[in-house]
This record gives C-alpha cells, sequence and structure tokens, in this order.
C-alpha cells in the first residue's frame, strides 16, 4: 500500500523546497525584504510638545525635555547647543554631548536663559554633526 | 481530475457524455444522487483494505443526501482520508507554533490556505472535478472557514479568559472547527486534488513573479530599474503569449500564465516601500494592526467602515498570528495571490462556454486595466472582495456544479463577500437583485426558466440580508452608503456635470473623474472655504508660489498625445465591446437555450446598465472609483465579451479567410494597453514610474519612508484629540498608518488653511518643496509654505526628511 510515485516526488520536492527557503538565497531575500535600508536616520523632537512654553515672564531659565532616538547600525555621540534668536540678535549657549545606542533614545532635560528683551523670541536647539535642529517661540512681551 | 482518476464509467449510471471545453478528457457530468467514492466506503471493508488516491474508484449510486452531510455510520468509520486530514491538522497546528522558523511558515500558508477548503467543499460534495478546474474555490473556502475560525476564537477566548486572536487559541479553534468540518466531509474520497502534471514549461511560468519581486525590492534598496522593467516586460509577454499561443499548448499554459502575469504585474507595485504602499491601504494597515495587537476583533467599530470588515482586521490578523509575518506583508505578498486568481477563475469559468483563445480575452482586459497594477494591490479588502465576487460568479455559471453546491456555494461566497468589502457587497447586491428581477420577468413571459434561479435568488437574499445585518445591527457601520444616499438626496444624481464645459462627448469621455487645478484658481476656493481658520499672521503676505519642477525628461512627447488617444479609444472600445457582447450573449443565450448562459446575459445587461450609470452620475461616480468599478464590471462581462470576439472571428474567417485576425488584433490592442497602463511609455518617456523607479508621481504620493513612518508614530503618540493636524493630501496617508481619526486633519497644506495652534506634517517630499492639495477630486500641487511656517510656528520634531511644527 505504498504511496503513488506522483506523490512521494511532490512530497519530496517540497520537503527540498523547504529547506532550500530555510537555509538557502531565499531566506536572505526575505532577510533583506525585512530590512529597513532608509533606516539610517536619528530622530530629534521636543519630547512633550504640549508642554512647551509660549509666554515667558523673563524671569528665570525657560525648561523643557528634548529626546534623540538613533535609528543607524552603530552607536552615536551627538553634540547638541542652543542658540536664542530675537530682535537684539542671536546668542549660542552651550550645551553638551551624549552617546545613543542603535535603536535607542535619549531624553535630556534642557535650560535656557532667554535674552533679556521684550518680544517674541525664538530657541534653537542645534544636532551640530547631524544638522538638525528643533525650535520653539516664546513670547516675552509682559 | 481526468476520467482515468474517476475509473471507469459507472455502468448505471445514465448520466449523458459531454466534451468538456475546459479539459483534454471526456468528463462524466455530476449527478445529484450519484457521488465518487473509493472503494474503501464499500460496507464491510475495513480501514487496511482501502484503496489509495491515485487508484482506480467506481461510482456508485448510494442514497441522496440532500444536506450534503454524511450519515451517522460514516462519521464513525476510519479511512485514509481523516488520516490525511489528521496529517494535514497536525502539519498546521505544528506549523502555527513554530512560525519563528521560516520553514514552517511556508508550510502554515500551504496547509492554511488549502486543507480547510477541501475539507468544506467535501463536506459539500462539490465534484472534485470543477475544484480541480477552479483552484480559486479551495482558497476561497479555506479563507471563509477562517472566519468561521475567528469566530470560534471568540467564544473559545471568552470563555477561557484569554485573548481570542493569540496563538494558542487559534490553535485550538483551528482543530475544533477543522475536526468537526472533517467529521462532516466523511471519509471516502483522497484528499488529493486534481492531476498533478508537471511540464518542463511549467517551471518557467513563475519566472515574472520572482523577477517582478525581485526588481521592486531592489529598487527599494536604491538599485537599478532593470530588474523591475524586465518582470514587467515578463508579465506581458506572458500576457500577450496567452492570446497568441497555439491552442493546444494554451489549454494546458493559460492559467498558470495568467495567474503569473497578473500576479507580477501586482507585486511590481505592492512590494514598492518596506511598508504599505498606496492610499486605502494605509488605513486597512491601521485597523489591521490595531486587531492584531490587541489580539481581539470586535464589532463595536464606531461607525468605522473599515474595522467592519474581517477581510482587513480578523482574517488578516489571524494571518499574523499563525505564520509570523508582519502585517504589511500578509497584505503585500499574501493578497495579491487572492487579486491574481481572479483572472484565473474568470478565464476557467469562460472556458466552459468558449474555446481557449476567446475566453482568455475577458481576464485579459482586466490586467490591462491600469487600475489593475496600481490600484488594486493597494486596496487589500477589495482584493478579497472581488476574489469572492469571482466565486459567486462561478457558483452561478459553471455547468458542472449540482444545484445543491450552486446553492451552498452561492451562501457561502456572498456571505463572505459581505464580510470581506462593503463597496463590491453593495455592487454586486444590486447586480444580482436586478438580476433576479429580469430572471423572474423571465420565468412569468413564458420563457425558459433559468436553472440557477434558485441559487441566484438565495445569493441575492445572501447579500442583501447580510449586508444589513453585518453593516447596520451588528457593527453600524454604514457611513459610506449613508454618505452616498444623503448626496442623493440633496443634489440629485448629478447627470454629466462637467458638460457646460465642454461637448457631450467629451465630457462622455473624461467621465466623472477628477481634473488638474491651477493654484490661483484653488487659493480661490481655499478663501471661501478656510474662512474660519484663525492665522497668526496676514497670510496675505504669503501668496501661493508654483511648486519646484518634477525630475524627468520629456522623450516621447511628440509620441504621447497619440499614446493618449490611443488609450481612450480602446478604453472606449472595450465598453463597446462589452455592450455588443452583452447582446450577443443574449441572442446566443435564447438561441441555444442554455439556462446558465441565460444567467450570464442578465447579468451582463445589469452590469452593463450599471456601468453607464456611474458614467453619467457624478453622485454615484463620487461614491465609487470607475477604475475600480471596470474591473468587478469586466468580471461579469468577459464571457460576454469573449462572445462576441468568437462570433466576430467566425465572420472574418468566412468574409476575408483570415483565422487569426481577431486574435491577433486584441493580442496589438492588449499590448499597447499594458505598455501604457504599467508605466512603461511614462518610464521611457520621463523616467517617471513608481514600478520602475524611485521617483514620479505615484512614488512621491504613495511611497512611504522609514523617517516618514517614524514621525508620524512620534506624532500620532503626542497629538492630542483638541489638537488640529495640517498636512499634504499624501501626507496624511503617513499618519493614516497610526492616527485613527478622521476629524481635525486638514489636507490643504497653504497658509490661509493652517491654524496658529496647529500641528503641521511636512512629508519627505514636503521637505524638497512640492505640496499636493486638491477640492474633490481635482489635484493642485505647489511650493511647501516654508517662510510662512519659519515666521509663525516652531519645528518641534527633525529628522533629516521630515518636519513637524507646532
Amino acid at each position: 500500500m505504498a504511496p503513488p510515485r506522483r506523490v512521494t516526488m511532490v512530497t519530496l520536492a517540497a520537503v527540498l523546497l523547504l529547506l532550500v527557503i530555510q537555509f538557502g538565497p531565499p531566506r536572505k531575500l526575505f532577510d533583506q525584504i525585512m530590512s529597513t535600508p532608509d533606516g539610517t536616520f536619528a530622530e530629534f523632537y521636543f519630547d512633550n510638545p504640549d508642554a512647551l512654553p509660549t509666554r515667558h515672564s523673563g524671569m528665570g531659565p525657560v525648561h523643557f525635555d528634548v529626546g534623540i532616538a538613533n535609528h543607524f547600525s552603530s552607536a552615536r555621540t551627538f553634540h547638541w547647543a542652543v542658540v536664542t534668536k530675537s530682535s537684539a540678535g542671536e546668542v549660542k549657549q552651550p550645551g553638551g554631548t551624549v552617546d545613543v545606542g542603535p535603536d535607542e533614545t535619549q531624553t535630556l532635560g534642557v535650560s535656557v536663559n532667554l535674552q533679556p528683551v521684550t518680544g517674541l523670541q525664538r530657541i534653537t536647539v542645534r544636532l551640530e554633526e547631524q544638522e538638525l535642529e528643533i525650535s520653539l517661540l516664546v513670547d516675552q512681551r509682559p | 481530475m481526468t476520467e482515468r482518476e474517476l475509473g471507469p464509467r459507472d455502468p448505471r449510471s445514465h448520466a449523458p457524455r459531454r466534451r468538456d471545453p475546459g479539459q483534454d478528457t471526456v468528463l462524466t457530468r455530476p449527478r445529484h444522487d450519484v457521488r465518487p467514492v473509493s472503494s474503501s466506503n464499500s460496507p464491510g471493508n475495513s480501514p487496511g483494505d482501502v484503496t489509495q488516491p491515485d487508484a482506480t474508484m467506481t461510482i456508485r449510486r448510494v442514497t441522496p443526501s440532500r444536506s450534503g452531510l454524511s450519515s451517522a455510520s460514516s462519521l464513525l468509520r476510519w479511512s485514509p482520508y481523516r488520516t490525511q486530514c489528521l496529517a494535514a491538522l497536525a502539519a498546521l497546528d505544528l506549523g502555527i507554533v513554530l512560525n519563528q522558523i521560516w520553514v514552517f511558515r511556508v508550510l502554515v500558508l500551504i496547509v492554511a490556505f488549502s486543507f480547510p477548503g477541501i475539507l468544506v467543499l467535501d463536506a459539500l460534495r462539490v465534484p472534485r472535478p470543477t475544484v480541480g478546474r477552479y483552484p480559486a474555490i479551495v482558497v476561497g473556502a479555506s479563507v471563509a472557514v477562517m472566519m468561521v475560525v475567528g469566530g470560534v476564537a471568540h467564544v473559545i477566548g471568552h470563555a477561557a479568559g484569554i485573548e481570542p486572536l493569540s496563538k494558542s487559541t487559534l490553535v485550538i479553534s483551528f482543530s475544533v472547527t477543522l475536526i468537526f468540518i472533517g467529521g462532516v466531509a466523511g471519509p471516502g474520497k483522497t484528499f488529493v486534488i486534481g492531476d498533478l502534471k508537471f511540464r518542463k514549461s511549467t517551471f518557467l511560468l513563475p519566472v515574472p513573479v520572482v523577477t517582478a519581486a525581485a526588481g521592486a525590492i531592489t529598487l527599494n534598496h536604491g538599485g537599478p530599474s532593470v530588474i523591475a522593467v524586465a518582470g514587467s516586460v515578463f508579465a506581458v509577454a506572458g500576457i500577450l503569449a496567452a492570446l497568441v499561443l497555439p491552442a493546444p499548448l494554451l489549454d494546458r499554459l493559460a492559467k498558470p500564465l495568467i495567474f503569473s502575469s497578473a500576479l507580477a504585474l501586482l507585486y511590481a507595485f505592492s512590494l514598492r516601500s518596506n511598508y504599505v504602499y498606496g492610499w486605502d491601504i494605509s488605513q486597512e494597515y491601521r485597523v489591521l494592526s490595531q486587531t492584531a495587537s490587541n489580539e481581539n476583533w470586535t464589532s463595536n467599530v464606531h461607525g468605522n467602515a473599515y474595522a467592519a470588515m474581517l477581510s482587513i482586521t480578523m482574517v488578516p490578523a489571524m494571518l499574523v498570528k499563525i505564520t509570523g509575518l508582519d502585517g504589511s506583508y500578509v497584505f503585500k505578498l499574501i493578497y495579491p495571490c487572492f487579486a491574481a486568481l481572479i483572472p484565473v477563475t474568470i478565464y476557467a469559468l469562460g472556458r466552459q462556454y468558449l474555446p481557449a483563445r476567446f475566453a482568455v480575452a475577458g481576464p485579459v482586459l482586466i490586467l490591462a486595466q491600469q487600475s489593475w497594477s496600481s490600484m488594486i494591490p493597494a486596496l487589500a479588502r477589495q482584493e478579497l472582495g472581488l476574489f469572492y465576487f469571482a466565486l459567486l460568479l462561478v457558483a452561478l455559471m459553471d455547468p458542472s456544479l449540482p444545484a445543491r453546491c450552486r446553492l451552498y456555494l452561492g451562501v457561502i461566497f456572498g456571505a463572505a463577500l459581505v464580510l470581506s468589502h462593503y463597496s463590491s457587497t453593495y455592487i454586486s447586491a444590486i447586480l444580482f437583485v436586478g438580476t433576479s428581477v429580469l430572471a423572474v420577468i423571465f420565468s412569468c413571459t413564458g420563457r425558459r426558466k433559468p436553472s440557477s434561479r434558485t441559487a441566484l435568488i438565495a445569493t441575492t437574499v445572501t447579500l442583501v440580508v447580510g449586508a444589513m445585518i453585518w453593516y447596520v445591527p451588528v457593527t453600524h457601520s454604514t457611513s459610506e452608503l449613508s454618505r452616498v444616499a444623503s448626496g442623493l438626496l440633496e443634489k440629485g444624481p448629478q447627470i454629466l456635470p462637467n458638460k457646460e464645459k465642454g461637448s457631450f462627448i467629451g465630457t462622455w469621455l473624461n467621465g466623472n473623474t477628477g481634473h488638474g487645478l491651477t493654484v490661483s484658481e484653488y487659493n480661490e476656493e481655499l478663501e471661501k472655504a478656510r474662512g474660519w481658520v484663525v492665522s497668526a499672521k496676514d497670510t496675505d503676505a504669503y501668496p501661493l508660489a508654483s511648486a519646484p519642477a518634477m525630475p524627468g525628461g520629456d522623450r516621447l512627447a511628440a509620441v504621447l498625445p497619440f499614446v493618449t488617444l490611443g488609450t481612450v479609444a480602446l478604453n472606449q472600445l472595450t465598453n463597446l465591446l462589452a455592450i455588443a457582447g452583452t447582446v450577443v450573449l443574449l441572442v446566443t443565450a435564447r438561441r441555444r437555450g442554455d439556462p446558465r448562459l441565460l444567467i450570464a446575459s442578465l447579468l451582463s445587461v445589469v452590469m452593463v446598465l450599471l456601468l453607464a450609470s456611474l458614467r453619467l452620475s457624478a453622485a454615484i461616480a463620487e461614491a465609487y472609483n470607475q477604475e475600480r468599478m471596470m474591473v468587478q464590471a469586466l468580471e461579469v462581462l468577459s464571457l460576454a465579451i469573449g462572445m462576441l470576439l468568437l462570433r466576430v472571428s467566425a465572420l472574418t474567417k468566412k468574409i476575408v479567410h483570415l483565422s487569426r485576425a481577431v486574435p491577433v488584433l486584441v493580442a496589438a490592442s492588449v499590448g499597447f494597453l499594458l505598455a501604457n497602463n504599467t508605466g512603461m511609455i511614462s518610464y521611457f518617456n520621463s523616467g517617471n514610474a513608481a514600478n520602475f523607479a524611485n521617483r514620479g508621481e505615484d512614488y512621491e504620493r504613495f511611497y512611504e519612508h522609514a523617517p516618514e513612518v517614524a514621525s508620524a508614530q512620534w506624532l500620532t503618540a503626542r497629538i492630542q484629540p483638541k489638537d488640529i493636524l495640517v498636512t499634504d493630501r499624501y501626507g496624511q496617508l503617513r499618519m493614516a498608518l497610526f492616527l485613527d481619526r478622521k476629524e481635525g486633519i486638514v489636507t490643504d497644506l497653504a497658509p490661509a488653511a493652517i491654524d496658529k495652534n496647529s500641528y503641521v506634517y511636512l512629508t519627505t517630499v514636503n521637505m524638497e518643496g512640492r505640496v499636493r492639495a486638491g477640492i474633490g477630486r481635482n489635484v493642485v500641487m505647489f511650493a511647501t509654505p516654508f517662510r510662512y511656517l519659519d515666521d509663525t510656528k516652531g519645528v518641534v520634531y527633525a529628522n533629516f526628511y521630515v518636519k513637524v511644527y507646532r
């Protein structure tokens, strides 16, 4: 009561095909499909955009959190800095560095002293090497 | 299955022998009271005496079982069939448990799309030759079983307090459901379907599919276009070969040729981007992701018509769980296979009435539609909906199906269609109601009664009642239908609304499609529509500017007007063929007295009327895309077109002695349409075509990049219900992957529409300076208003390709 030759051949061919899929080039092709070719970038953002200050009394620094997500395949060191810009001109303030591993996210607490001017002032946080910047507008009118 | 497999003809059977145009051999027409059984079922045979699948079987008269269910004694009888079933079930369960390993993923896919369907079809006593002729029936029945398994999983999951769509619940649910159906199916048949014949040439047929898939993936990784172009060239060559091959070779190769060509054209688009590619599929992916991550589907969908469709919620979520594939690849890899089975099924159905050369014409016309390659792969729910629609046509029109099977399949596939796609269901319901009415009128006027009338009415009732139950009390998801109804009530049908701008012919040719807007036209409309916006600054100081030109050349400028003209002419010729074919089919059906042809001709009549109403009424056209409708219409009209071409061919042969003139003309026309509609002409003209290059209109609209997806996820996690989001017409697609709301999204990325507190989401293309917006179906492109955004807003998110302003 042996199975028909055709069924045996088809079964053997199917097993062979499955082995090739598991261990051969198709597996690599599928891995390639699943990979993200344009996954080489960093995300830079205000962690809580709803809580960003839009007005400021001029007393004390402004606080906010920024986040950096590293989508490069290796760990990166990011150098960040802050620039304030108002009608009085542009002032650069020292920032710092932060190490972020691949597919990791870091959050930084940032405090910025605003220029003592009345009116709108733009605060810009830069990731120097990445040429990425985020910014917010703060109204310092009384 | 051939006669050899069926064994010697039962001398007691008086069923007429007929020549089956789909087979090379003579088949015995299945009778209601005769079913093929293996000799192992003879009373007294022990399980050890059974005949093997390939062995000769006898056909004997058995007691009719109207329900199609096994008798109690057969339920208790063991057989190799049940051993095979248990082995398949074990393979499925093992595959689900070990689906982290690729081999088992493939195993699960193969078993899940064949085994449940075979069991159901055996339980319904669907003749094996019919099943062998339509492989799609097995797949369709398998997916229908998955929907049932999903229901069983919900019962088990809720009873046991575990998530219904978790892997463990699904293993139990599949086992319970399939053991039940296997018991009902009863012993008696081999598990192997059809005559497995492999010819050397068959192995060449996956070439277009593999090349097209490799081409799309290569492009995704920034590679050259040559592989993608080769894939489409192979697909087009396959389609043209199906039209000109010698008849004996065509008979053997038509199905694999059509399937591989159709799938190659679909993969060329569906596999672009590492995420989903297209408009609707972005929202479909979101409801799938939500269902899969919740491991539960609920009927409480809050009016969301997408979430009410099991085709894009429960079924793909189950596939995600049982195969371990990512949801986007369930849509990109598996769903196009459903669509590719549509023309194969329509061909096999046409082959029952026509020679292969003419049966292939209709399905090939489906593939030549522009919507086939660029639109269908972006409509997962419609891929399954149109697939079930094709199976409904088989259930009603295939001459080899017994009346009982016709009825059961009509009900099952009708219900599956209702659960798969609402628009296809509405169109089908109107079509079948109209056809039922005509069929009743034919009966009342003393004409021959269509033999499928019971099945037709049962299918119609299933569609209408099923839709009324599923869309109204169960899911409350009639928003799309309500929108159309209220539009019709408010504005009327709006017959040819653009006719004042041109001649009647021009209006007819252009149909109710959209057109381009100038920047100033758009701006005027925008000012009127967006009077409520609170702007941060006077927007008059920031006028809209023209967008920077897209990259690309114009190498075929002298030829393009003729290409456009030729395409319009051939599309109109297709309409004419459909109308004339319907008349020919109606006349042929009456002359032959063939009741199934009569059903086919009545379906064609109603479908032609539906097509005309969509062409003439802007209100209806607004509700349903004409290009998509054409694919569904051609499923019905293929037989009529084939019948017409057969008549014309006979005439040309008689009058001018040119037997090959019609097939050659059809091949030339289809080749021309394919060259244009697959984007080849556009690619060779300007280098712009999403399936051949990383640039062009469609590429900019639909190709989703990783940074865009990451930014959409970031914004979705932070945006509040009260917040307004302003984005590009196609930026909303990136957001639709994750953001589940329609209100509060403004797709006019122009200063006049940007509220001072809104979020503004700029995509990769917007960052390059081009914004697309539109009013209704009319689209405009203008320059990104960077100056206004930089003057009035801060940047709350940035990566190299995307920015979010606030």
